[in-house]
């Protein structure tokens, strides 16, 4: 008798580490995931300068072609379809869409960064970077994959920024 | 794993395919952290790609014996492999 209560109990709190394990794991894993697309899309998105203004000494991105370019690298890296949202199967789920809170331009058309080396901050999401020359700066967020509930009802905000390669 | 393979995404990004040293550098990567080479399986784009055409890097690595009785009753499922694939843009210029 004693020992079937004490069953049930190590039984439930074996259930209860378990859940929060996996939770732990897939939290990580997604984390790593998003931070790695992030860094990827911000590469890509700061290949697209002005060609013209480059022969004239100006590093200048072209709006469109760079915020495509960033779309583009993060649906292939994390499997989103052309909304943002989640292609299943997928570690995220397909009704939660992929925001993208901030992007930058920082090149020589920017008010924020006249000169470089420039610390770029960003109080609203606590994003700061020293920049050494001309960037692109996103920030987007996703929400928390929680297979089992018990971690916070959240949303991962994660920031990037990369340099423009010459 | 997973780190290494962001790594070499990077490297080849630089190259603009996945170069023999990108792949050489993985593999001393991962020897060091005591995987097997001859399991690795390192696949990518190889047509060099110019500068903004995108590039990408596989690295698979079979999953180990998680089961003792496998095969005991039927058939199992074949063996899966730890797989990480990542695209990126290359930023080579000839």
């Amino acid at each position: 008798m004693k020992m079937g209560i004490f069953a049930i109990f190590m039984t439930l709190i074996f259930i209860y580490l378990n859940m929060q394990q996996v939770d732990n794991h897939v939290s990580d894993e997604a984390h790593l995931r998003i931070k790695n697309a992030a860094d990827f899309a911000t590469h890509d998105a700061a290949l697209n300068i002005d060609k013209v203004q480059r022969e004239m000494g100006n590093i200048i991105f072209l709006r469109p072609e760079a915020l495509s370019s960033f779309k583009t690298t993060l649906m292939k890296n994390l499997n989103l379809d052309l909304g943002l949202y989640p292609i299943s199967p997928n570690l995220f789920r397909t009704s939660d869409q992929m925001k993208i809170l901030v992007f930058d331009y920082i090149d020589n058309n920017s008010t924020v960064c006249t000169s470089f080396p420039c610390t770029y901050i960003n109080s609203t999401y606590g994003y700061i970077d020293i920049l050494k020359g001309p960037s692109i700066v996103a920030i987007i967020s996703m929400r928390h994959p929680r297979p089992y509930g018990i971690s916070i009802d959240g949303e991962f905000i994660v920031g990037s920024s990369h340099e423009y390669i010459p | 794993m997973s780190n290494t393979a962001a790594k070499a995404v990077k490297l080849a990004a630089q190259d603009g395919y996945l170069s023999p040293r990108v792949i050489n550098i993985v593999k001393q990567d991962l020897t060091n952290m005591h995987f097997q080479t001859s399991l690795l399986t390192i696949t990518g784009t190889t047509a060099q790609v110019t500068r903004g055409n995108p590039v990408t890097v596989t690295v698979q690595y079979p999953v180990g014996n998680l089961y003792i009785f496998v095969n005991f009753f039927s058939v199992d499922p074949a063996a899966m492999s730890y797989h990480y694939t990542f695209n990126e843009n290359s930023e080579f210029i000839r």
